[in-house]
């Protein structure tokens, strides 16, 4: 009977784990989950504190004791290009060969006719140009500028309306950007609309927020800011005013420099290919590509640019665009170079100092802006 | 040392969702960096060690226990007793 007892008790003790001295209560599953949770939510709290507070009061005050960030003059001696001469003598080119065989007796003077010059836009635009500053409500005409916007309203495949600002301009410093706040300063916004105020813009559309990053290749008003490539699709405006989109991996920076690039954006994706038709794929992420509003910028020809916005995320008004579909209307009003700019709620395009567009939840601040303004301080 | 050893698959699950939460996040505006910045790159790399040293003491753990004597059986009761 003992042994019994003992065989017993030997195998409870060997059964219950010893009993500390202060047993600490075991916490239940939910308890666990919650503290993960918690946990979690401190991480991202932190990672906010050096991701964006940090950074962004860091980029103020040197803002405020430096006034900007170095940058370097892709053209060190232009500030604002002169308007071309007109008519001035070029190089002739050599005559095709004439049918009618010359008069040997008779020796012509060579009379070299003037080849147009290619930078002459004032000439060659001036059908679009007025000798006086015309303004409607959606039309600007001067002397350097010719703008035209058009409404338009889609139902393919969701209804859609969106606006077109044709534009010419007789010298490429008309067509700039504009810096939140006035200079390049990391997560600076502002008001869109103060924006093109303060860059006294006639025509205005948002940038791609450049700012909001601190690498890249970025060049503004022919000021070289970063020269790092990047895995996005670049948008490039050189100073003979040919806009040239290039895929993430189909340029090098140094022979976009050595072409001495005017503006250089880098949002993406590039629209259009080579021959002036939609892309077979785009460089953009599935949100990105889906539909939204969307802000654009095309190109003709050298001096002859458009702005497009779409108005989207608003009910039976627009739903906004799918890229696909933004980049087939960029081949439809026969651009032969299109570049996607930030879009969502930043969408806005904004004519005589308001909204021309109707933006979602009515827009927000913007980092940069792309405007169409007169140059030396005349303004309509 | 123990608590370590309880705290890192809390802290390795916690960083984990938080690298999740970015990455979805970088899907919908990578222009915010959210994978791409220094901090984002510090971020990753802290996930990398603590998700590295979990595992560590989960190996070393599971061989403790393998390395571990058993016990010594109970001799058979007798039933007729």
């Amino acid at each position: 009977m003992d042994e019994k007892k003992t065989r017993r008790e030997l195998r409870e003790a060997q059964a219950a784990p010893p009993a500390p001295a202060r047993r600490k209560k075991r916490k239940s599953v939910a308890e666990l989950i919650l503290q993960d949770i918690l946990l979690t939510g401190l991480i991202l709290v932190i990672f906010a504190l050096f991701h964006h507070v940090i950074p962004y009061v860091k980029y103020q005050m040197t803002a405020k004791q430096e006034g900007g960030i170095d940058t370097t003059p892709i053209r060190p001696s232009v500030t604002e290009t002169a308007a071309p001469e007109t008519g001035r003598p070029q190089e002739t080119e050599a005559l095709p060969a004439d049918t009618e065989q010359p008069d040997p007796d008779v020796t012509p003077e060579p009379t070299p006719e003037p080849t147009p010059d290619p930078m002459d836009w004032r000439t060659k635009f001036a059908d679009h140009f007025t000798e006086e500053v015309v303004v409607t409500d959606h039309s600007y005409s001067s002397p350097n500028i010719a703008i035209d916007i058009q409404k338009y309203v889609s139902d393919d495949p969701a209804p859609s309306t969106y606006f077109v600002a044709d534009i010419y301009v007789a010298d490429l410093a008309c067509f700039q950007t504009y810096w939140a706040g006035g200079s390049f300063h990391k997560w600076m916004e502002e008001d869109p609309i103060q924006c093109a105020r303060n860059a006294g813009a006639i025509l205005a559309i948002n940038g791609d927020y450049a700012n909001s990053q601190d690498y890249g290749f970025l060049v503004r008003n022919g000021e070289l800011y970063m020269s790092e490539q990047t895995i996005y699709d670049i948008c490039v405006l050189y100073y003979d005013g040919t806009m040239v989109t290039y895929g993430a991996d189909e340029y090098k920076v140094q022979d976009v420099l050595d072409r001495e690039p005017y503006q250089v954006w880098k949002f993406g994706p590039a629209l259009l290919d080579e021959n002036g038709q939609p892309r077979e794929s785009f460089n953009a992420t599935g949100p990105i590509s889906d539909v939204n509003p969307r802000t654009g910028l095309g190109y003709y020809e050298p001096g002859h640019y458009c702005f497009v916005v779409v108005d989207g995320r608003q009910g039976g008004y627009s739903a906004g665009m799918r890229i696909g579909r933004f980049a087939q209307l960029f081949a439809d009003l026969g651009c032969t170079a299109a570049y996607n700019l930030d879009g969502g709620r930043s969408s806005v395009m904004m004519f005589q100092n308001s909204f021309f567009n109707h933006p979602y939840l009515n827009g927000r601040n913007a980092g940069d802006i792309l405007l169409i303004r007169e140059i030396g301080g005349e303004e309509g | 040392m123990k608590k370590i050893e309880e705290f890192l698959p809390h802290l390795s699950i916690c960083l984990l969702l938080c690298l999740a939460v970015f990455t979805v996040l970088d899907g919908y505006n990578p222009f915010k960096q959210w994978l791409t910045s220094t901090t984002s790159k510090v971020f990753i790399a802290i996930c990398v060690v603590v998700g590295i040293a979990t595992a560590i003491l989960l190996i070393a753990r599971q061989r403790r226990r393998k390395r571990r004597p058993r016990q010594e059986p109970l001799p058979p009761t007798d039933q007729n007793q």
